[in-house]
């Protein structure tokens, strides 16, 4: 790998470090027509590439909700059951698919994402009565802005198991976090508070990206310099971003970003049918 | 054990898998481009990567990195489990014990 490309593969990483953290998206969206569009790699590498650097980054965010007590590791955990499971046979799947496919596909994901971004769907759950839901995965945490504690009970398990199935399954087959899919669905369907869905989704990603990683590992398809600049640019790119942020989001940014991603789907697409070449 | 505790575990196990990795990564990639770029791919054994390292190639170094960082969110599965279960928290004890089945399933079907 020549200086050049291996500086490029950097930068791209930082900026969706950065541009994650400070949209609320995961990296994935930009890393991988990142190193698809500009490098031209196979897709099924720079998914491989994009879900190692999925590890570091939702391993280091979780260190920060976990101290803060907004992670449900209990809840977690057992919607990893179904994650991982998911996210191994999606990489299975994305191994044998034709790339083409592939790109049609994360094209078609890019454009959901850049829906969310205008449009965000989730709304805040009241805390329900605690007879309703899993004692067990009921919990409680310290909401910093209202400065109050939220309880909250957990509902509706196996339909949170059955959707996070195919997020995890998106997951392996796309090289994404899965949080587009799953923050909602414990919001709106088990009930449980924004803050602590975003918290608990983003500590399932790195077990349910390394069930994914570990499937493209063992097929050879982790291309070791590219997955490495990819996760230290990521991280920290992720890193500057979470200490730019600060919480409010400037919808035009959000505004401008969506329509780009749109633009960037539809050169996916573009490339996948032969029409345009990597630069 | 109270419940907070656990959490702060975890949270060791995830710092502490974050930084070693991340070191490591930064470490063989620094040395990968002050190198001249010529080393070969190393074979993904154990054993492989420990001798590439010991010749100084900073592509052994770069696997050691991503061995380390796959393996940090597999450690916290594993802690939860065991704190689960000095916790007597035996249904989740049984969820751990799905997920690392689950993963070394994975590792099967990928091989």
């Amino acid at each position: 790998m020549d200086l050049i490309v291996f500086t490029g593969i950097l930068i791209i990483a930082l900026v969706a470090g950065l541009m994650g953290s400070l949209l609320g998206l995961g990296g994935g969206v930009i890393i991988v027509p990142g190193l698809v569009l500009v490098f031209g790699l196979p897709i099924q590498e720079a998914i491989g590439a994009s879900l190692v650097a999925v590890i570091a980054t939702s391993t280091g965010a979780a260190t920060y909700y976990v101290q803060e007590g907004m992670s449900n590791i209990r809840l977690g955990m057992v919607l990893e059951t179904a994650t991982t499971l998911g996210s191994s046979l999606g990489a299975v799947l994305a191994i044998y698919t034709d790339q083409s496919i592939l790109a049609v596909a994360f094209a078609a994901l890019m454009v959901y994402s850049a829906y969310r971004m205008i449009r965000r769907p989730e709304r805040l759950v009241f805390s329900d009565e605690p007879s309703t839901g899993h004692p067990s995965l009921s919990a409680s945490y310290f909401d910093k802005n209202t400065g109050e504690e939220i309880s909250y009970c957990v509902r509706n398990v196996p339909r949170g198991l059955v959707a996070s199935f195919f997020a995890g399954n998106m997951s392996g087959l796309l090289g994404i976090g899965g949080g587009s899919i799953k923050v909602p669905v414990m919001n709106i369907w088990m009930g449980v508070p924004l803050k602590a869905a975003a918290a608990t989704s983003n500590f399932m990603i790195g077990v349910t990206a390394l069930a994914g990683a570990l499937v493209y590992y063992a097929s050879g398809m982790i291309e070791p310099v590219v997955c490495a600049n990819v996760a230290v640019g990521v991280f920290f790119g992720a890193m500057v971003g979470s200490r730019v942020a600060h919480g409010s989001r400037s919808s035009t940014l959000r505004k401008i970003f969506a329509i780009m991603m749109m633009v960037i789907a539809v050169l996916m697409v573009l490339n996948a049918a032969g029409l345009i070449e990597a630069v | 054990m109270e419940r907070g505790k656990v959490e702060g575990y975890i949270r060791l196990v995830l710092l502490g898998g974050m930084v070693i990795s991340v070191v490591t990564l930064a470490m063989g990639l620094m040395l990968y481009a002050i190198s001249d770029g010529t080393w070969e791919h190393v074979t993904l054994s154990f054993g492989e990567i420990i001798a590439g390292i010991a010749q100084g190639n900073p592509i052994a170094v770069i696997d050691l990195g991503i061995i380390l960082l796959i393996a940090t969110p597999l450690s916290r599965v594993v802690a939860a489990t065991v704190l689960f279960a000095v916790n007597r928290e035996r249904n989740f004890v049984y969820v751990g014990i799905a997920v690392l089945l689950v993963i070394a399933l994975a590792i099967l079907i990928g091989g």
